[in-house]
């Protein structure tokens, strides 16, 4: 059975499922990033709006399930869209998907984010203002390098989440790597080499970002 | 140089100035002094728009800066700063500590920045650290790479708060000898201190103050050694 099932294509075929899966945490944690870095800006800022957005935004998707969230973009969103426009869109599940993980990514990031922001010492914006920096100069030169650095850990941590949680976006079809190894094990009636394979792939993963991690983690150590 | 009008400035409930009325000129070293909780701090720290005020004016040559928030960008960029924590960028080299500044606000080339930068570390005698990251320093080297990275931006004048405060005993001196350094090079500068002796010997104009309003001001000899008011008298008698 195993001779059967692990073919050189077939491997190859579960391999690029596995590259899906990756471009998919990339592509979130980058978004999330972006979102969590805007989100965090919001939360600490004088602007009770900009509060309260960032305060809704992160209730909001931290609270509900990530699957809702990618099932409600991909299924939910077009309905709204038929409603307001009267056409029809059918989305493209990866790009779906994308955004959803990154839209979930960017709630979390942005907690991580503002704890980091807060953790620099406030002696350090006044450092940065006595130079005369402006306040966004300060906060890219001076606050959000110390506060990614103390915060590398729990993103190393979002990062292996994401990849794990891109097997969520097999449900609505994205050929990722869960997908592919459930629809080799359809092919053959035979579940157990396809999903072990998948796990170990995901654990390669995820031990590899682990191990990137904490070479990068050293390095930063340097100014300790 | 720097005229301040009736500065008041309130934390809350607590009125910390009082109505400080106060003129820098330029080439004036001012040792500020008086007891812990005056409002000595907080009066360089709105000089430099550290602080926001909430009544008065401070004019830097013919500009009221206090009230416009671009004004104070600038402002900040011609006033140096050295604190009583150092306050360096932990995460970069000594002399990037000191090239940030002029390479992003003054917009100078690398090259530039980093001549600048590498004079100023032989001024306070730091140029092999240049390499080291703030950890790898002693408080009072912390405080000479503080004191420089001030100069790069060639303020007009430099406010200290309390730059030796901060300091094991043994490293007082070598900031301090950095600072009369300056003083015989005519930079114009503020100082919050608690050395008396330093005070005496380097400043131009004592300001003594305390309970948020300038008790009295004058040489050195007028106040070491014939204050007026009785709060001064009280002052120097305790601590010298």
């Amino acid at each position: 059975m195993a001779e059967q099932i692990l073919t050189l294509d077939n491997i190859k075929f579960l391999l690029i499922g596995a590259g899906v899966s990756l471009l998919l945490a990339v592509g979130a944690m980058i978004m999330g990033l972006i979102l969590g870095i805007i989100g965090a800006t919001a939360k600490i800022s004088k602007n009770k709006i900009a509060n309260a957005i960032s305060f809704v935004y992160v209730e909001v998707i931290r609270g509900t399930p990530m699957l809702l969230q990618i099932l409600f973009l991909f299924l939910g969103f077009p309905n709204l869209y038929t409603l307001i426009t009267g056409n029809y869109i059918s989305p493209n599940p990866f790009i779906v998907g994308l955004i959803a993980m990154g839209i979930n990514s960017g709630a979390y990031a942005t907690e991580l984010i503002r704890s980091g922001i807060q953790s620099v010492p406030k002696g350090q914006w006044e450092a940065g203002r006595s130079i005369g920096l402006n306040n966004s100069m300060t906060m890219r030169y001076i606050i959000l390098p110390q506060a990614f650095k103390n915060i590398l850990p729990p993103l190393v941590s979002e990062f292996i989440v994401l990849t794990k949680d891109s097997s969520l976006v097999s449900v609505i079809g994205a050929a990722e790597l869960l997908r592919r190894a459930r629809t080799l094990g359809a092919t053959y009636y035979n579940y157990l080499i396809p999903l072990f394979c998948a796990s170990l792939m995901y654990l390669v993963m995820t031990m590899t970002i682990s191990y990137f991690a904490r070479k990068l983690e050293r390095r930063l150590k340097l100014s300790d | 140089m720097i005229n301040i009008k009736n500065l008041h400035k309130k934390f809350d409930s607590l009125e910390v100035l009082k109505g400080i009325d106060m003129k820098i000129n330029e080439g004036e070293i001012i040792c500020v002094i008086g007891p812990s909780g005056s409002g000595k701090s907080t009066l360089v720290r709105c000089i430099n728009g550290l602080e926001q005020i909430n009544d008065g004016e401070i004019w830097i040559g013919d500009k009221e800066i206090s009230h416009n928030k671009t004004d104070v960008d600038l402002l900040r960029a011609k006033t140096g700063f050295v604190f009583q924590n150092f306050n360096l960028f932990p995460h970069m080299t000594v002399l990037k500590n000191l090239t940030l500044g002029p390479t992003k606000v003054l917009k100078k080339k690398d090259d530039d920045a980093i001549k600048t930068a590498e004079k100023f570390l032989k001024t306070v005698g730091l140029i092999d650290k240049k390499d080291s990251y703030p950890s790898q320093l002693s408080g009072g080297q912390c405080q000479r790479v503080a004191i420089a990275r001030a100069l790069c931006m060639n303020p007009e004048i430099i406010l200290f708060d309390e730059p030796t405060s901060a300091l094991d005993p043994e490293m007082v001196n070598e900031v301090l000898a950095v600072i009369r350094d300056l003083a015989t090079q005519g930079m114009t500068m503020v100082i919050v201190t608690h050395e008396m002796g330093f005070a005496k010997e380097v400043a131009s104009k004592i300001i003594f103050i305390d309970d948020g309003v300038i008790v009295e001001q004058g040489s050195p000899n007028e106040i070491f050694e014939n204050p007026k008011n009785q709060r001064t008298k009280d002052f120097i008698s305790k601590i010298i």
